[in-house]
């Protein structure tokens, strides 16, 4: 599985090109799910490997998206359901590209323990693609940030005529 | 919040990770060393948080948690403290006639960037809902 700051970064990435009914925490929390309930567990304990695999498989994450979406007020619930199973999407979908000597990912469990994946690169190479999706990021945040400035200029040429007039 | 739907959630979870625990498709190492009968001359693979400990010349000694198996074969560009799969045939020695193996050089390094993902993570959280008595609020502005 690629590192968090990369799943992060995919989250940020798609959020900024997809519709406004994506929330931003709370696709980065569905984005980084199947990791942070499974790593630290078994990184800590390995023996708890199999106990907590199934987290990180999509009926798994299914049930996780809906348990964590009932800590949600009524009105966000919904939203939170839909933003918690496509963040968990995208991070099952980068982890398919990876290849590995055994052990891929169990998409059919419980019915099958057969794994699959894409394969074309090798967990620990995602570090090396780690600067291109920073640079994406900041890049994506710049032209954000730039957009808003501009936005917000003219308003406050009126506010400014306004007051003087007032005056 | 929705406590019916939590513990549906939580349930069919607990469920899934008992079935998984009970049948996962691999053997521990220390199933393989504590017996070995059924595995003697099969095809094996050790990936869950296997570590190299030591190098020798005719192979090397890994360690998954507190047990150690011998593999024998060439450990390439492996050093003691790599996280490793191997591929193999386990034999009647209870050591492993190597096939193949992966060395996941930069593993800690990936988990070092792994830890900043999730404070950054935490940070767009806290900034984007809050805590309110009936449960998480989606902030509006964000």
């Amino acid at each position: 599985m690629p590192d968090l700051l990369t799943h992060v970064a995919t989250g940020y990435l798609v959020r900024s090109a997809a519709p406004k009914k994506l929330h931003p925490g709370i696709l980065i929390l569905g984005v980084i799910l199947p990791d942070i309930v499974t790593r630290p567990i078994y990184i800590v304990w390995p023996d708890a490997y199999w106990f907590v695999k199934p987290l990180h498989t999509p009926l798994g994450l299914v049930l996780l998206s809906l348990a964590v979406s009932g800590l949600f007020v009524p009105r966000d619930r919904q939203r939170a359901l839909i933003n918690l199973l496509a963040g968990s999407g995208l991070h099952l979908a980068l982890d398919l590209l990876q290849k590995h000597l055994v052990g891929g990912y169990a998409l059919l469990f419980p019915f099958t323990w057969k794994s699959w994946e894409i394969g074309l690169i090798w967990p620990e190479q995602t570090l090396w693609l780690l600067p291109i999706w920073m640079t994406l990021c900041g890049l994506v945040f710049w032209r954000k940030k730039r957009g808003q400035r501009k936005a917000i200029r003219p308003e406050s040429r009126v506010s400014c005529h306004i007051s003087e007039s007032q005056s | 919040m929705a406590i019916r739907r939590i513990v549906f959630g939580l349930a069919g979870l607990l469920g899934l990770c008992v079935y998984a625990y009970w049948t996962p498709p691999i053997p521990k190492l220390a199933d393989l060393l504590n017996r070995p009968e059924p595995y003697i001359n099969q095809p094996i693979e050790l990936y869950v948080e296997t570590t190299v400990e030591r190098i020798q010349p005719e192979g090397f000694w890994l360690r998954q948690r507190g047990a150690r198996m011998f593999v024998r074969g060439d450990a390439g560009e492996a050093t003691p403290g790599d996280f490793v799969t191997v591929t193999g045939v386990l034999l009647p020695d209870t050591t492993v006639a190597m096939q193949a193996m992966y060395i996941g050089k930069g593993r800690r390094l990936k988990m070092a960037v792994s830890a900043v993902g999730a404070l950054l993570a935490l940070v767009v959280m806290v900034r984007s809902m809050r805590l309110t008595r009936n449960g998480v609020e989606l902030k509006p502005d964000a």
